[in-house]
């Protein structure tokens, strides 16, 4: 099924969320809730949408989402037609009887070839207790890893107010700080320590550029600037000492800056 | 039967007191969680519930022992602690495999959270507490590192997301270090299973901390068994506290260490100058 057009680019994300308008992924998502939804409810389901927006998805959905999901690389989270299609599938999640306890398996959109599922998975859980909504983002239980946890006051992001003739989203308030929120004490976190599992490099950086990208530069230092190089880090040091043009140097002559750092030399 | 100077002792009474009202392993987690809570870091528990309001009488009430009907909801269990005149609210959570622990401090809002698997980590729910979860000290560590430390030392674990990558090495064994890893010196007080934390200062006057002495007497004289006790200088070897003689004290005839200047020389006629 074609993806539709945007109408309102200034729209794009949840945290451009206001009274008038709410981006279409969300309005997909909240196509399931009515009117006299909870205001916790609602905040779970905003939750949701944001961590769709963060590079996570419904477990339950993976098998059928694998059709149309495009892999995610680690530099990035937020893929556009991810969000779209992921958005019109229904969100799975399980709901206490008063519906104050809910919890959902979200599992990271990670381009990755060596994957091992349980590291991409994580648990949601929220429970609302009074006006506060307290979650909890926990990985796999055989990683043994910390997970994260966030308080939110539930009347802050969504009103207790319920019309009929008004969207759902009328409701939302401070979208902004909610992403925020959710991204800095949740979702970015977790998203790291997956990647950092997989020895995906989470930045762009000097020390994560492909392999055969670094023969371009190296074969422009010296070998005084190729030992400073090395002794950046362990994983510089291991490019520089197995690169053709540090070995054909003369490297078996210690200048006075690698002397110091020559325990580096003997960690092949 | 554990030690005194076990780490878990304490545990069997707790264990007596609600052994009846235990029916499944996700219980023996909590009452572990709270075991932790109440023997190590003075929590005491006030109640059942999730009422986030402290009155001025349970300030001063609140109690070691777990309350009635803890564990009668199936899925959910939620306990009031009061620490510091703070109110804490420990909330569990069971989904299909896991049990969700969260520790709220409902003034800083501050909270933590641990997932477990009670499958794997609980062999039985009856029996001494090795039996029962073996990885017991290990448990225990866990919960003190992951639920209380970001919410009551108020030390925010969910840092950057940078530290956060980085915070998973310590793990790993790092071959740049040279050397070992600063352990707390061998004798001193530490629970059983319990890893050195790296650089880890040791832990001197460890003993004046703990009421039974343990960890060496401290700078205090050790707790005399007999009124007449009398400690004296030389009584145990290494850090002695100062000790003034009271008392008339043995005589001496002999002089320790004669000092050749104490009597004038002999044939000595002049003063010193000359």
């Amino acid at each position: 099924m074609p993806l539709p057009e945007i109408a309102n680019l200034e729209c794009l994300l949840v945290l451009d969320t206001t009274s008038e308008c709410a981006p279409l992924h969300l309005q997909y998502v909240l196509s399931s809730a009515d009117c006299f939804q909870s205001s916790g409810e609602l905040l779970f389901l905003l939750v949701y949408t944001v961590a769709l927006e963060s590079g996570y998805m419904c477990e339950a959905n993976s098998n059928l989402s694998k059709a149309f999901i495009s892999p995610v690389p680690s530099i990035s989270s937020f893929h556009s037609k991810n969000v779209l299609r992921l958005s019109r599938l229904k969100p799975t999640f399980t709901a206490s009887a008063d519906r104050t306890r809910y919890a959902m398996k979200l599992c990271s959109i990670i381009d990755s070839r060596q994957v091992v599922p349980e590291q991409m998975h994580a648990l949601l859980t929220a429970i609302v207790s009074g006006d506060l909504m307290i979650l909890a983002l926990s990985p796999a239980n055989c990683m043994y890893a910390d997970g994260f946890s966030s308080v939110l006051s539930i009347p802050r992001y969504v009103l207790n107010t319920q019309s009929k003739e008004n969207p759902p989203f009328q409701r939302f308030r401070k979208m902004a700080e909610l992403t925020n929120i959710l991204r800095d004490e949740l979702f970015v976190p977790m998203r790291n320590k997956q990647l950092y599992w997989m020895q995906a490099h989470v930045y762009p950086s000097l020390d994560a550029l492909p392999a055969e990208l670094y023969e371009y530069f190296l074969k422009h230092l010296d070998k005084n600037q190729m030992n400073i190089l090395a002794n950046v880090n362990r994983s510089l040091h291991n490019i520089v000492i197995r690169n053709k043009y540090f070995l054909n140097s003369d490297h078996l002559r210690r200048d006075h800056l690698s002397r110091s750092n020559s325990v580096l030399y003997y960690l092949h | 039967m554990s030690n005194p100077g076990d780490y878990f002792y304490g545990w069997d009474l707790l264990y007596k007191t609600i052994e009846k009202d235990i029916n499944k392993k996700d219980d023996l987690l909590i009452a572990l969680a709270h075991f932790v809570l109440t023997k190590y870091s003075q929590f005491r528990c006030i109640g059942l519930g999730e009422d986030k309001i402290l009155t001025e009488d349970e300030e001063v009430s609140g109690s070691e022992l777990l309350p009635d009907n803890w564990n009668t909801d199936e899925n959910n269990y939620a306990l009031r602690y009061i620490y510091d005149k703070q109110l804490y609210i420990l909330l569990g959570l069971r989904t299909e495999d896991s049990l969700i622990i969260t520790l709220l401090n409902v003034k800083t809002r501050k909270v933590s959270n641990i997932c477990l698997s009670p499958e794997e980590i609980v062999n039985d729910i009856r029996g001494t507490i090795t039996k029962m979860i073996p990885s017991a000290p290990q448990l225990a560590d866990r919960y003190r590192r992951e639920l209380l430390e970001p919410v009551y030392q108020g030390q925010n674990k969910s840092t950057t997301t940078q530290t956060n990558t980085i915070s998973t090495t310590t793990d790993q064994a790092d071959p740049l270090r040279i050397g070992m890893p600063m352990h707390p010196p061998v004798g001193q007080y530490h629970p059983v299973g319990v890893e050195p934390r790296p650089f880890a200062f040791p832990e001197i006057d460890r003993g004046d901390l703990d009421p039974l002495g343990r960890g060496g007497h401290g700078n205090l004289f050790p707790f005399p068994s007999h009124p007449e006790f009398r400690v004296g200088p030389g009584s145990s070897g290494g850090m002695q506290p100062r000790f003034d003689p009271y008392g008339p004290q043995p005589e001496r005839n002999l002089r320790p260490n004669p000092n050749p200047d104490h009597l004038q020389p002999p044939n000595f006629g002049g003063d010193y100058f000359m």
